[in-house]
């Protein structure tokens, strides 16, 4: 292959995972927007809701249920799960320092992955096989075609989140919060209401995510540890915007496979250490990232 | 019919902030809360709406009845279920939500949407200025255009009842008689009670039928416009009126009293 | 009757360490305790005790460290990890790599760690709340990659045999001689963390953390003072890290994970934020905790394997973190006061 192709190569496979990751990016905005939590039991929801998926799925040796089914149950678990933290959790916290809940989260993340290790162990467990598997042959540039049907997948389910909040009631209602939290209680928008939506939400996208990243690698604890990846997809992109978790897992996986091709010879395992990098220099000079929106202010 | 009993309103468990205030809004009527700065106005439109809880305040003592029922112990949505909209100070727009979709907001609470459109319309032949504007974000509004916005917002539920907070705050002065003359055609044609509380008290108590004075979270005064509006005259030097009937703040007041000695 | 409660005179006395003759007492027989407590526990044979008295007091210091960082000046860090984990790889590489003496090596890589907090400090300085704790959990992970990439510092291997201390020529070899030389050192950590809670620093330290606006206005330098913090936290850790070090003879990358970096937090969050008493017994309620699911789990009774004993723990210290943040946020300082306090009163407490 000569360097051009190569290149392509890894911009391409780097666009289909940085999709998943912008999705998966996008659980951890919504509750940072509409309940102000920045949320690093995060990875261990997405880890969780994939293990829950297993369940009830099954893997290839031992199939459960029926595809849609098992989703459906899934589904109706992790809102429930989503619900349970929201009520018993984080509802009170209100009015707590940020810090306080943030200690919060850690406390929840130690508590998942104990729990998912102790229930399901640290093997990787393979999922039945959702979607067709093998590789796709574009000339000369070679995908595997799990990694494309988990990118569509995760642009239609980022489209729908993003036409909910765009185009429903309720999506405006939960913008019109962000904005201003009093205002939009005087016009009838409730808050608890609000919040058992908003970790609804999150658990599920969550999820989701974490069904696509197993359809690709399988699933294990160390699905835990994606936090990290979402923590650099959501400071690139701007901690509250959708679209700028989008571009984030884009620039943080097209960055991740160029690094670990051209520097990962000379610096072993650059691609791990690459995120965090990445972390450090968007603090330091846009600490807004990409697309968050900062207030704007009258004069 | 809004009737505050004998309320008592603190913050934080320490800061009083009402003492002991009644007052009655009938239904279809205009009342305004007179006073200067931090008179308890506010207070006593927050501990109406339930924004008092939510900021760290409570009622200690005291009862507020809409209809004879209690609801001082609601949530701000559940009391603005029950038909009242409490336009907050300092235009309280959600900045990056467009023009319309912030009016939108204001009819969460309807289903309806042949009637929403409608009201809409409504709403920018109230407030033309509003209507090239509806797909501009409201951040980048101007002052006037986001008080505009805000009252605009409130009318698409058809509240029973208003309670505005200082609606001409930083609004220049010509605008200042536009809005009430707006205010008025709104309480006319939708038989929509208000309580304002403002600091300009002529241009309120233009519209007014009634009117409560506060001072230091007690009501010192009250009665009908008419009479309200002479005795602020007469009260001007007390209550620290300048001549265009507007409460001064106490240090306002001061160089008031030595520029009327040095005039004298 | 006798009047009941002292009245302070002098603002000295009010923030006096030791009020009374009583608590002199009750100090001198608390310690006296701590000194006679691995003799007796060696003479029953139950010397694991002892060494997990050592881990305790090695983490206390490191704990009392962050306490400065996060307890006083509201900096939550995820990076104490990494500078317990610097400290013990600068004491490794100075005494194994260029034969430095063992005091000399500790110091310098206490400073050291200290310099390097300071650099890790500056973008953490400029932001609010959690992007400090992204920012040093971001360094976390980078010093461990640095740390597994180089030839100095062993990759993944780790350096072994690192020199113990000795003192006046007595080379401190075994648990018990660890266990007083631990007692002394911690006990000096524990008076310079009393005091900083008592000196100008101190003040600024808790003026920063309960209102960053308000105590710029009064002219306190708020960037330097959060600087200030994580250096002095920092040192804290560096020296834990470096007697750690010495304590095990090892360093290897998987002594210093991320989630000990949690539980530090954890901690403080149990103890009461700020105080150095606290700290303290947040330290000894979660190993207390994580010891006894040890002796349980290699007990016959209910035999558990190594890896179910360290899941466990680890869901019940995220249990524990939940219920003290969630119920008792300002930890159990605050219960042991309100008891002090009815204790007094009584029998007219409430």
């Amino acid at each position: 292959m000569d360097a051009a192709t190569i290149l392509l190569q890894l911009v391409l496979s780097g666009i289909l995972v940085g999709g998943v990751y912008g999705l998966i990016g996008m659980g951890f905005v919504v509750t940072y927007r509409s309940a102000n939590v920045f949320n690093l039991a995060y990875g261990q929801f997405v880890m969780f809701g994939a293990f829950i998926a297993w369940s009830f799925i099954g893997s290839p040796q031992e199939p459960r249920l029926p595809l849609p089914i098992a989703l459906f149950l899934t589904l109706i678990a992790v809102i429930l799960f989503g619900l349970a933290v929201e009520y018993l959790l984080f509802r009170r916290m209100i009015g707590r320092p940020m810090h306080a809940t943030f200690i919060l989260t850690l406390g929840i993340m130690a508590l998942l992955h104990g729990a998912a290790m102790l229930i399901w162990g640290p093997g990787v467990h393979v999922l039945v096989e959702t979607v067709p598997r093998g590789a796709i042959h574009l000339g000369s540039i070679v995908l595997s075609q799990e990694y494309v049907w988990s990118f569509f997948l995760a642009v239609i389910i980022a489209l729908a989140l993003a036409l909910m909040f765009q185009r429903t009631r309720l999506g405006l209602a939960m913008r019109a919060a962000y904005d201003n939290q009093v205002a939009a209680r005087c016009l009838g928008v409730s808050a608890r209401m609000n919040a058992q939506i908003t970790w609804a939400i999150a658990a599920v996208i969550a999820t989701l995510g974490g069904i696509l990243m197993g359809t690709v690698h399988g699933i294990s604890t160390t699905l835990g540890e994606l936090v990290m990846i979402v923590l650099a997809v959501v400071l690139i992109g701007g901690l509250d915007s959708l679209i700028g978790c989008v571009l984030g897992g884009l620039i943080l996986a097209i960055g991740m496979n160029l690094s670990s091709y051209y520097l990962g010879p000379h610096l072993p395992g650059v691609e791990g250490i690459f995120s965090m990098a990445l972390i450090l220099i968007v603090l330091l000079v846009r600490p807004s990232g990409l697309m968050g929106t900062r207030p704007i202010e009258r004069v | 019919m809004l009737e505050l009993k004998n309320i008592k309103a603190v913050y934080n468990d320490i800061v009083l902030a009402l003492d002991d205030v009644s007052l009655t809004l009938e239904q279809g009527s205009v009342v305004v809360l007179l006073g200067s700065n931090g008179s308890g106005k506010s207070t006593t439109l927050k501990s109406i709406s339930g924004v008092l809880r939510i900021e760290d305040g409570e009622l200690t003592e005291g009862i507020v009845e809409l209809d004879s029922h209690r609801i001082d112990r609601l949530n701000p949505e559940q009391i603005a279920s029950l038909g009242i909209r409490h336009v907050l100070q300092g235009r309280s727009i959600f900045p990056q939500l467009t023009t319309e979709e912030n009016l939108l907001m204001g009819a969460y609470l309807r289903r309806d949407r042949p009637g929403t459109r409608k009201d809409l319309e409504q709403v920018y032949e109230h407030f033309p200025k509003l209507a090239p504007l509806h797909d501009r974000k409201s951040g980048y509004l101007s002052g006037g255009e986001q008080q505009m916005l805000v009252i605009g917002r409130a009318l698409m539920s058809h509240p029973k009842i208003m309670l505005l907070d200082e609606p001409s705050l930083g609004l220049a002065p010509n605008l200042i008689g536009d809005l009430f003359s707006i205010l008025k055609q709104i309480k006319d044609a939708e038989k929509t009670s208000l309580l304002i509380a403002e600091q300009n008290a002529a241009a309120a108590l233009a519209i007014a039928d009634y009117g409560y004075v506060l001072q230091s979270g007690r009501i010192v005064a009250s009665g009908k416009a008419e009479s309200l509006e002479s005795y602020a005259k007469v009260k001007r030097a007390y209550l620290g009126l300048d001549k265009n009937g507007a409460f001064l703040s106490r240090h306002d007041f001061r160089q008031k009293i030595t520029d009327d000695d040095t005039e004298a | 009757m006798r009047a009941r409660g002292r009245r302070k005179t002098s603002y000295a006395a009010d923030i006096a360490v030791i009020h009374s003759g009583r608590q002199w007492l009750t100090l001198a027989v608390f310690i006296g305790l701590l000194v006679v407590l691995p003799l007796v526990l060696n003479a029953t044979h139950n010397l694991n005790w002892v060494t997990f008295l050592n881990f305790t007091l090695i983490i206390i210091i490191a704990v009392l460290g962050l306490n400065v960082t996060t307890g006083m000046t509201g900096q939550v860090s995820l990076g104490h990890s990494a500078f317990i984990m610097l400290g013990g790889y600068g004491l490794a590489m100075l005494t194994l790599k260029a034969d430095w003496p063992f005091w000399a090596a500790l110091a310098v890589s206490t400073l050291v760690t200290g310099l390097i907090a300071l650099i890790v400090a500056i973008p953490a300085i400029r932001l609010k709340g959690f992007y400090v704790a992204v920012v040093t959990l971001a360094f976390f992970y980078i010093a461990q990659y640095v740390i597994r990439n180089l030839d100095i510092t062993g990759g993944t291997f780790g350096l072994i045999g690192i020199p113990s201390p000795s003192i006046a020529g007595m080379s401190i070899k075994g648990d018990v001689r660890w266990y007083y030389l631990l007692l002394a050192l911690t006990i000096l950590c524990v008076l310079v963390s009393v005091n900083i809670t008592r000196s100008r620093l101190g003040r600024s330290f808790l003026a920063v953390r309960d209102n960053d606006v308000a105590t710029a206005a009064l002219g306190v330098n708020v960037p330097l003072t959060k600087l200030r913090a994580f250096f002095v936290g920092s040192l804290f850790a560096a020296l834990a890290g470096g007697l750690w070090a010495s304590y095990v003879s090892v360093v290897r990358l998987d002594q210093f994970t991320i989630w000990d970096s949690i539980w530090y937090l954890g901690m403080i969050v149990i103890g009461g934020a700020g105080s150095t008493a606290g700290a303290i017994m947040g330290v000894i309620f979660l190993r207390l905790i994580s010891q006894i699911l040890h002796v349980i789990g290699t007990s016959d009774l209910i035999p558990l394997s190594s890896t179910v004993t360290i899941y466990s723990t680890q869901i019940i210290y995220g249990l524990v973190i939940i219920l003290f943040i969630t119920l008792k946020p300002m930890g159990m300082i605050s219960i042991w006061q309100k008891f002090k306090i009815n204790y007094k009163r009584w029998p007219f407490g409430v």
